[in-house]
């Protein structure tokens, strides 16, 4: 089966160009608006990602109370997405985002992680590793303690590999 | 008997995919023999109508009422209330 082939490998997915630090957006727009322009000057989503993310957004949030560092997680249809990759931003100062099953509910949310995911069946591996990471709390505080990219980075694919 | 699961989620791809690894991982552990189906939060109505579910897991809010039995699988992802609804799973499919 071509299936095991494709399984994508966390290596391929994340550099350094894809992890932001001590992002100092004051809200989600102002975040996602950053985040879309530079995937697409990457070449990793189209033109129509940014749209399709703030409406999902609004519609299913992807806060999670992960506590005591809470995450998102966001993401969209795999249609707008060209190259299955991952994006992490740690943010200065917590944003709040809305709790993905219950919109009533906020979250202050210090690290995300964008899902750029193009074909379900080859993440879920990769997806269910990162659920897991960020579940061990330890993951997040490093996370939130570095103030270095590649340090980051080699959390990221350490945990995720 | 078999037991159909539904996971629904706001894209059907990612968190769904996720709480998917666990029913397996919990089917497996319990010998519980279920048939699993992913959908998006906008395709779970027509598909409960279509077909039978024994047990609905879904990640969002459900913007509608079900009558089948169904869990709140959140806690599967942010990992707080994990055990109980891992109780709940198993209280549901075992019989």
């Amino acid at each position: 089966m071509k299936k095991n082939a494709t399984l994508l490998n966390i290596d391929n997915m994340v550099e350094k160009d894809l992890i932001l630090i001590n992002d100092q957006s004051e809200t989600q727009d102002e975040l996602f608006k950053k985040v879309s322009e530079l995937l697409m000057k990457k070449n990793i989503v189209k033109k129509s990602y940014y749209n399709a993310l703030l409406e999902r957004e609004a519609v299913f949030p992807t806060g999670i109370n992960t506590e005591p560092i809470n995450v998102a997680i966001p993401h969209t249809d795999n249609k707008h997405i060209k190259k299955a990759s991952l994006m992490v931003v740690k943010m200065d100062e917590p944003i709040t985002f809305k709790q993905m099953d219950d919109q009533n509910r906020e979250v202050n949310v210090e690290v995300l992680f964008f899902l750029l995911i193009d074909e379900k069946e080859k993440q879920s591996k990769f997806l269910s590793k990162l659920i897991m990471a960020f579940q061990n709390s330890d993951f997040l505080k490093s996370i939130k303690k570095s103030n270095d990219k590649d340090e980051i980075l080699n959390l990221v694919k350490e945990n995720l590999r | 008997m078999k037991k159909n699961i539904l996971l629904v989620c706001g894209t059907g791809i990612a968190t769904s995919t996720v709480v998917g690894e666990k029913i397996k991982e919990i089917a497996k552990e319990n010998n519980f023999d279920v048939n699993i189906n992913q959908v998006k939060v906008t395709e779970a109505k027509s598909h409960l109508k279509d077909n039978k579910v024994d047990l609905l897991i879904a990640t969002t809010q459900l913007p509608f009422e079900v009558d089948v039995p169904y869990i709140k699988g959140l806690p599967f992802i942010s990992g707080v209330g994990e055990e109980e609804v891992i109780e709940e799973v198993k209280n549901i499919l075992k019989d």
